[in-house]
């Protein structure tokens, strides 16, 4: 689900409000012109001049008329290539096209343009659709200011490229006409303008190397970001290397002054400071910036910490439409440009919308400052002491992936404590004292119930604050955008591949000790390694000392690839299962290769283990690539070992080093002593340090369960299903496909209650979807329990989270890759017990002691225009009453050597208790319970097979859709009135027959 | 929709013409035109099996440029270059081939007119239009920086900006803003037909500064400075560098349809500014080599009037039906037109601030006789 659900709950409340504050109006274009505003600046007889993306200026009378209907249009020019900046300087028009900054002249005075000077065109155009330029401000000594899109095409549409001179840079271009390459790492800089003080700022939009929309402050030289630009400054030049478009860049990043949170702004455009003395509202000097998506204004106040500009952001002015550029003129009247052609936005899409004043002044927090412990909030009007309630207050800091991903989810969100507040200034500030704030941070603050002494409310009540450095102390050298473990390559077959370490590289794992960063060698002390911030290893020389590196997954057959380098002795291994080691270890032996030597399996016990076949360690300080394909031990029916565990294959730096060895047991001093069906991988990190990265698993999986699987979905059309919302839904080859706006796909029956639930999906770069259970049919969000589908839209819960209650950050699963998401479902006497797989290891298990959702609909999602999903093999499996999976038996021998209990609790809650017996081999039952203890008949046929263990097995007696569930029967009461005592029933009691 | 918004929307031609200007149509038609098109517009006149390109069918509702009013006002003016089609400009008065235009059209079918949103229309006023172009021609590139200059006689003029060069000569409709749809940066779309590609697309500098010798000729680098639209043209502005960045000219070029009874074609028309020093510049003419061809007809004219007129001109077989024929106008001074290597120049030596006007017309004919020949250099006169 749902950052879409929790925008409109943020923003449906305040938007009524806002209109009593601020009034919007639309000019009128003549009929059928579409206006698709990119620059707008007034000449000095008062006419608004407007450039638009189709290349052309129009030219505006009366724009400031009280009806809109009186601002009259004229066409000034055509047939220019774009017009995404206009400025007027000593009455002439200035325009930044695509490729040329141009100025126009009318030369006869008949209102038409008929001259075009080029003033500069020495930007590069390699023609690719998305290389905009933006303007156009101009500088108190008359020097013009364009920022360069960065073409976009390869390997996404939306990564970004320079093929060509100076994308993703920002130009000065002097009154004459001289070029100036300024500042760089840019990707879509649509909005650039000057702050109060005359200082050049640029917005950003979100996509590879930007996490969400920021604001920059422009410094000459500056390095922004994002990589492409490099390619155009004179070291990459003269290097004749490219810069990567994968592998952070070592080249110092100037931080954001802003980074807008993502529910606020997808499409940022440009900013434009209130110099109206405060005939728009109390916000003076502050900057207003457009938005396109959402379709508003918003609110930047900004200061200078530590010589550097950092702020806070809100939301202003919502529905005005795809707002792109954003003027004053000087009544005060904020002039708000739309455009959203080809890349979408609340409408409309295009025209020309007024922001007023209306005189009236709203409760805002007007004015941030960042203190050593926590903020000082102006507020324009006076609080009223009684609405402050500091436990409504909620604080919260995060920060995000600097990669090239598109965007970044907000990650490790974390409270900040609220220790104290006090109001001061005559109830004008609010002070916020808070522990535990960090730097390179974003705090968000959020003060319901504010209102003012008049009794107006807090119009909005919440704020992002962008913390880059605290006023004193050290200087912290982190960014808010954090380099983080690279996504795999992007161009190898991922099917059935499990990332573990990507985007969040302790998210599956148990360890202490162990960070992510950049390691070589250290040519002083080989026997360490040398760190540098960045995200090409995980190793473990963090701060104290190291555990071992263990997933929380535990896997079965799998083929598992890593890489790995070792220090001068470095001495590690990865344990299989936890059990079964191979030798990570700086030690190739002359002559014959030992078991010890790197590669080796380690001995177990009298087994002499088993060296690699070739030695092809290439010594300490080198990253080495290791390839396992692996089978874990089979276990008869009583759970005796039928066959060893089998190292099929093992490829170190592309050879093979083993092939088809038998492990007899646990290796000697393995972490898990025991052979099992499942165990988790296991990378030693206590003999010294050892640096690994890009961990992948595919499951491999020879036995499978497939009995009692029932198709939902028959491959071939919708029947029965119905739907919700407006997505569109199609079956295309044996898929269900859904697409276009937010909607759901509900299964016919309505009744699931205990069950698994799986199928095989896909979902495409910046989808969302979800799997829901036990789900009520209704329009909107469904009412359910959901297993999100999501691999990379900027949501932090990806595929196989439990949305809202377990959470999974890491992306296991790359977009546009099939996996399995399995889901089980059941009631269990402290609650319904959750669990999700991926590729059928689990993921996340959650007992939700609230048993929120008791039984419904499964139903399929389509969160947004945009996202593709498509869904195979949807299929369930209901639980009822005993499964074989629970019973794990085939029953032959008679039940009197089984024992059942059924125990009722002191809360009036039963347990039935049902314990299979040791060394049994098979049974075929019919069970039927006895009426007068539950009034009702139920049948449990089949012949289950499978290990049978003497294990103990446990539900809840009710009895619903022919399942034993006793969870929701009352006890029975004795003569007495009270509730019985925990007692235990014969056999008898519950009556079988043969 | 667009149509609505170009500047100088059309005033002199209505949609509806008047039964006068039928009955003057007609009149015209069938004195002028009904020898190839025949009597009623069927392609079928007399002459029409004598011709090695069949007449338009009107009745079929056949227009090669369109089937406006405008549109065919302007293939009546213009004449299609290289065709037997000939221009008649300076045969009729613009009322009379209005009126002529208003009837062809009503020989045909029911006129739809195609007016979707993103098409421009060169109306009253030449129109410049920047924008990516498609490749005009296999194996050539598409040009990301580009402009189109239609003018008002139907032609519009292709050049790639970062060079000023020009690519190609089409007639007929103008041009459909592409980049008016989806997330924008697509290319224009050139509406008209390709009447003149310039060395397949790929031309080479116009202009090249003259060294001590002839093979020492280092081409000039061309950067563009602006447009303009002065009376009824459409003006290119650019400045000549040598290669250490001096400007040794400033142009203005000026391209526009050139339309005689004998044959049809455009011409650009040069004025040249002279930079800091004194230069010798030479100016391509034709990217063809046309010493190289075996079929080019004889150098320079016969006539003796001629040659008291600086003019030049040259004339090729273009191989397919029709003959370029290249004029050189250098008022005041006769030319100088060496033929090197890489293709036929004007040799122009620019004075600090002197100001000199060139034009070179091409005009297309269809065949190449005596009589053709002799009204040409009448007409060229």
């Amino acid at each position: 689900m749902t950052l879409l659900l929790l925008l409109s709950l943020l923003l449906s409340p305040q938007s009524g409000q806002e209109e009593d504050y601020y009034r919007v109006d639309y000019l009128e274009p003549p009929a059928g012109a579409i206006v698709e505003v990119g620059g707008m600046d007034f000449l000095p007889d008062g006419r608004l001049a407007v450039s638009t993306r189709r290349g052309q200026v129009w030219l505006v009378e009366n724009p400031l008329a009280e009806d809109p209907k009186q601002a009259r249009f004229q066409l000034f020019a055509e047939g220019l290539q774009e017009g995404l900046g206009l400025k007027v300087v000593e009455g002439e028009i200035y325009i930044v096209q695509r490729g040329e900054l141009s100025r126009l002249i009318d030369l006869d005075g008949d209102g038409r343009c008929d001259r075009i000077d080029c003033l500069q065109n020495g930007w590069g155009l390699s023609g690719n659709y998305h290389e905009f330029a933006f303007g156009l401000p101009v500088d108190a000594d008359g020097n013009f200011y364009v920022s360069l899109n960065v073409a976009f095409f390869s390997p996404k549409w939306w990564a970004g490229k320079a093929p060509v001179p100076y994308r993703g840079w920002v130009l000065k271009i002097s009154p004459q006409g001289e070029m100036t390459p300024l500042a760089f790492g840019l990707r879509s800089p649509c909005g650039i303008g000057l702050n109060a003080e005359g200082d050049l700022f640029v917005t950003d939009n979100q996509g590879d190397w930007m996490p969400v929309c920021p604001l920059f402050h422009i410094q000459e030289g500056g390095f922004y970001g994002h990589p492409a630009s490099l390619d155009w400054t004179p070291a990459y030049r003269k290097s004749l290397t490219l810069a990567s478009d994968t592998i952070p860049s070592a080249h110092p990043r100037r931080p954001a002054a802003l980074w807008i949170p993502y529910k606020w702004s997808r499409s940022t455009g440009n900013m434009v400071p209130d110099m109206t003395g405060g005939r728009f509202g109390p916000f003076d000097k502050q900057l207003f910036l457009g938005e396109v998506t959402n379709g508003m204004v918003l609110r930047a106040d900004l200061e200078k910490v530590r010589r550097e500009y950092q702020g806070a952001v809100w939301p202003f002015r919502q529905k005005v439409g795809s707002t792109c550029r954003v003027r004053f003129a000087e009544d005060g009247t904020l002039f708000c440009g739309m455009t959203n052609r080809g890349w979408g936005g609340l409408a409309p899409g295009h025209g020309i919308a007024r922001v007023r004043w209306t005189g009236k002044t709203p409760l805002e927090a007007s004015e941030v400052r960042l203190q050593q412990d926590g903020f000082r909030i102006r507020f324009t009007k006076a609080l009223d002491p009684s609405s402050v309630d500091p436990n409504q207050f909620l604080i919260e800091q995060y920060d995000y992936d600097y990669w090239w991903e598109y965007g970044s989810p907000e990650r490790h969100t974390e409270k900040v404590v609220l220790s104290a507040i006090s109001l001061e200034e005559n109830q004008h500030v609010l002070r916020l004292f808070t522990a535990g704030m960090k730097p390179a941070r974003v705090v968000r603050v959020i003060t319901p119930g504010l209102r003012a002494e008049d009794g107006s409310p807090l119009l909005h009540p919440e704020f992002a604050y962008t913390l880059n450095q605290f006023p004193q102390g050290p200087l912290t050298e982190e960014h808010i955008a954090k380099i983080v473990p690279p996504p795999p390559p992007r161009d190898i077959e991922l099917e059935g591949w499990m990332r573990l370490t990507w985007a969040d590289a302790m998210d599956a794992w148990q360890c202490e000790g162990w960070q992510l960063c950049d390691a070589e060698i250290d040519l002083k002390h080989p026997e360490q390694f040398k760190t540098m911030p960045g995200n090409g290893a995980l190793i473990n020389v963090g701060k104290g000392p190291s555990s071992n590196y263990q997933s929380r997954y535990s896997f079965s057959d799998m083929e598992l690839e890593l890489d790995f380098m070792l220090p001068r002795g470095g001495e590690s291994g990865i344990y299989l299962m936890g059990c079964y080691e191979i030798q990570l270890r700086d030690q190739s032996s002359q002559g014959d290769p030992a078991a010890s030597d790197c590669g080796g399996v380690t001995p177990s016990g009298s087994w002499p283990g088993r060296p690699p076949a070739i030695s092809v360690y290439q010594g300490p300080g080198v990253w080495h690539s290791l390839k396992i394909r692996f089978e874990a031990p089979r276990f008869d029916h009583d759970g005796s070992k039928k066959r060893n565990a089998r190292l099929s294959r093992v490829i170190l730096n592309d050879t093979v080093i083993h092939q088809n060895v038998a492990l007899p047991g646990p290796t000697d001093g393995a972490p898990v002593s025991s052979e099992r069906p499942f165990g988790p991988i296991v990378i030693e990190g206590t003999s010294g340090p050892v640096a690994i990265r890009g961990v992948m698993v595919k499951p491999i999986h020879s036995q499978k369960d497939e009995d009692g699987w029932v198709d939902l979905f028959n491959g071939e059309d919708l029947d029965g299903w119905k739907t919700s919302g407006k997505a569109n839904w199609s079956v295309e080859d044996y898929a269900i496909i859904g697409q276009g706006d937010m909607g759901h796909l509900y299964s016919p029956r309505n009744d699931y209650r205990n069950f698994e639930f799986r199928a095989r999906v896909k979902i495409n770069d910046g989808g969302n979807s979800g799997m829901y259970f036990r789900t009520a049919y209704g329009e909107g969000w469904p009412k359910g329990y959901e297993a999100q589908v999501n691999s990379s839209f900027p949501d932090p819960q990806k595929s196989g989270s439990l949305y809202g209650l377990a959470p999974i950050k890491v992306h296991l699963i790359p977009t546009d890759t099939w996996f399995t998401q399995y889901v089980r479902c059941v009631e269990e006497p402290e609650g319904t017990r959750i669990s999700i797989r991926i590729n059928d290891i689990l993921v996340s298990e959650y007992l939700d002691k609230e048993r929120r959702h008791a039984s419904g609909h499964f139903a399929l999602q389509q969160h947004h225009q945009g996202s593709v999903v498509e869904y195979m093999d949807v299929q369930v499996r209901e639980i009822l009453g005993l499964q074989p999976s629970d019973l794990l038996g085939r029953w032959t021998s008679g039940p009197a050597e089984s024992r059942q209990v059924l125990v009722f609790q002191e809360d009036g809650k039963g347990e039935w208790i049902f314990q299979t017996p040791q060394g049994s081999s098979s049974l075929e039952v019919t069970w039927t319970l006895d009426a007068s203890v539950l009034p009702a008949r139920l049948d449990i046929g089949g012949i289950h097979q499978g290990p049978l263990r003497g294990m103990t097995l446990f539900g809840i007696a009710k009895l619903e859709h022919g399942a034993l569930f006793l969870d929701a029967e009352p006890a029975p009461q004795d003569s007495n009135g009270d509730a019985t005592r925990p007692r235990e029933f014969s056999a008898e009691t519950l009556k079988f027959q043969r | 929709m667009s149509t609505a918004f170009t500047l100088g929307t059309s005033i002199l031609l209505g949609q509806q013409p008047t039964a006068a200007q039928l009955s003057r149509g007609k009149e015209l038609y069938l004195a002028n035109c009904a020898t190839c098109h025949g009597q009623n517009g069927d392609g079928k006149g007399e002459q029409s099996a004598t011709l090695d390109r069949p007449p338009r069918s009107f009745q079929a509702g056949g227009f090669s440029f369109g089937n406006t009013p405008l549109a065919l006002f302007r293939t009546i003016s213009q004449g299609i270059p290289g065709t037997p089609m000939p221009s008649f400009a300076s045969a009729f008065s613009e009322q009379d081939r209005y009126a002529l235009a208003h009837y062809i059209r009503s020989l045909g079918p029911p006129s739809h007119i195609d007016a979707s949103g993103s098409r421009l229309t060169v109306n009253q006023l030449p129109l410049i239009v920047r924008g990516k172009l498609p490749a005009i021609a296999e194996g050539a590139n598409p040009i990301p920086r580009g402009l189109l200059v239609g003018t008002t006689d139907g032609l519009s003029f292709e050049y790639r900006v970062d060079d000023v060069r020009l690519l190609g000569i089409r007639q007929g409709a103008f041009v459909d803003r592409k980049d008016w749809t989806g997330r924008g940066g697509d290319a224009l779309q050139p509406l008209g037909h390709l009447i003149d590609l310039r060395a397949k697309g790929k031309p080479k500098s116009s202009f090249s500064a003259l060294g001590r010798e002839w093979e020492e000729s280092v081409p000039l680098q061309a950067r563009f400075a602006g447009t303009s639209i002065q009376g009824k043209e459409a003006f290119l502005h650019y400045r000549l560098l040598d290669s250490e960045g001096h400007t040794l000219a400033e142009v203005d070029e000026s391209p526009s349809g050139l339309a005689l009874s004998a044959g049809s074609g455009y011409r650009r028309r040069y004025q040249l500014r002279g930079g800091a020093a004194t230069s010798s510049i030479l100016l391509r003419l034709s990217g063809s080599p046309y010493h190289e061809l075996k079929r080019v007809q004889p150098v320079a004219t016969a006539d003796p009037e001629k040659e008291q007129s600086n003019d030049r001109w040259w004339v090729r077989d273009r191989g397919d039906g029709s003959f370029e024929v290249l004029v050189v106008k250098t008022p005041g001074q006769v030319p100088q037109t060496p033929t090197m290597p890489e293709g036929l120049h004007l040799m122009q030596v620019l004075h600090p601030n002197e100001t000199v006007q060139v034009e070179i017309w091409v005009i297309l004919t269809h065949g190449w006789t005596e009589d053709l020949r002799d009204q040409l250099l009448q007409e060229i006169r």
